[in-house]
């Protein structure tokens, strides 16, 4: 799996949040092109669900919903990416198109639940929920943000 | 059999190539430091205006005659990208290291050509990175291995549909007939070809996500790898133009028919 680092992202105040995601890819090889290589691992499975999304015709809820925009489909490919390691803790995400054309992707440890939501304006949002507390939610904002949701939805 | 230079080689008008590069590696220049990287770029900066830090590239593990390997003690290395305006073109520097990688900018751009831009543009650079270094007196590079890399992609959507028809892609690869087995799945198939004295060439197919876009691709990588008789430029030069026709020739091979004539195959 190709590593990358992501830079934090911006305040939420200054406009969409994900657009602002920088990916700088410490390469080590001597090729130029950047790839997500795929495993044979259900991480992987997820991505590409993710890579479908862009597939998606416009209405396909018959709502009225765009698909995702593709500049959404890179970045939540990216968070996946960048998130692979979790996969010996974690199944990978639930990965779903949501109204209006956004992404979502919900992980489920034990009695917890996290969800993530990829706005249509690229900005993110999540949800934990676990049987010790009420719902969580909030903006987004940062790589190591969800990675301590992560973190936190693998600790059951 | 072997890739012969004087013969044509096969061309396309529309290859699936996204990426080809020329690299030299030498012995490291003790006298290389850091600040070096800046000069260097003084000379070049208004053709590559872009620079980028990155780790470096490992080297081969260095030997004595005998084969034993050796424990150098010397800092830790760096690599610089310096990208040209468009970044279409890249220059790699390490202190042993000199790389020029072409890529495929959005849709507009051809395949540059290897006799056209890819050769002579690494020549001049070449010369110019050796002129650099004798005259800040760095010493000339003792060269211990040359690569050609020629990367190409396959798009969902334009050479295949569903993962298993990569077996129309690609030649080495055939659909199993198996009432138990599972479509072709995921995963990386390398090979290796001997090239006799001038070295191997590497093949590798990966599945893989294109990171610009989140296109589903198979990339196809072939690298030819080896040592040139000197350390001349003309010496390099001559063993890159014996691995370029490996990484062509062989790619004609290990690609199909019903692929070149959608790649526009015209000799």
């Amino acid at each position: 799996m190709t590593t990358t680092e992501i830079s934090p992202l911006a305040p939420r105040s200054s406009g969409p949040v994900f657009t602002r995601l920088r990916m700088t890819p410490p390469r080590v090889e001597t090729e130029w092109s950047s790839i997500t290589e795929l495993h044979d691992e259900a991480w992987s499975g997820a991505i590409l669900k993710v890579a479908a999304l862009a597939r998606l015709h416009a209405d396909w809820d018959s709502y009225g919903s765009p698909p995702p925009a593709s500049t959404n489909v890179v970045l939540t490919v990216g968070l996946l990416r960048e998130t692979w390691d979790f996969h010996a803790l974690l199944s990978p995400p639930e990965v779903s198109p949501t109204p209006g054309g956004g992404i979502g992707l919900a992980w489920v440890g034990g009695t917890k639940t996290l969800e993530v939501m990829v706005m249509p304006d690229g900005s993110a949002e999540y949800l934990r929920v676990s049987p010790d507390g009420g719902p969580e939610e909030g903006p987004l904002l940062t790589l190591s943000e969800l990675r301590d949701h992560l973190i936190w939805i693998a600790s059951t | 059999m072997n890739s012969g230079e004087h013969r044509p080689h096969p061309e396309f008008d529309d290859p699936p190539v996204v990426e080809t590069l020329l690299g030299v590696e030498f012995g490291p220049l003790a006298r290389w430091q850091v600040p070096h990287f800046g000069l260097f770029w003084s000379r070049i900066r208004e053709e590559y205006p872009h620079v980028e830090e990155q780790p470096p590239l490992a080297g081969s593990l260095p030997t004595n005659e005998a084969g034993e390997l050796i424990l150098r003690m010397t800092p830790p290395a760096v690599r610089c990208w310096f990208l040209e305006q468009r970044k279409a073109r890249l220059l790699q520097v390490q202190r042993d290291r000199f790389i020029h990688n072409w890529r495929k900018r959005p849709a507009a751009d051809a395949y540059p050509r290897y006799e056209n831009l890819i050769r002579p543009t690494f020549e001049r650079e070449w010369d110019r990175f050796c002129e650099f270094l004798r005259d800040e007196t760095l010493g000339k590079p003792e060269v211990t291995g040359c690569e050609v890399t020629y990367v190409n992609q396959f798009e969902r959507g334009r050479e295949w549909e569903q993962p298993g028809d990569v077996v129309e892609v690609v030649s080495f690869l055939r659909r199993i007939d198996s009432s138990f087995l599972p479509a072709f799945g995921l995963g990386r198939t390398s090979l290796s070809f001997d090239m006799g004295s001038e070295g191997s060439l590497h093949v590798d197919l990966v599945r893989a996500i294109r990171n610009a876009d989140a296109a589903e691709i198979f990339q196809l990588t072939l690298s030819a790898k080896g040592r040139p008789a000197v350390s001349s430029t003309e010496s390099i030069m001559q063993w890159f133009d014996v691995g370029r026709a490996w990484v062509v020739d062989g790619f004609v091979d290990l690609t199909t028919p019903a692929m070149h004539k959608l790649w526009k195959r015209t000799r």
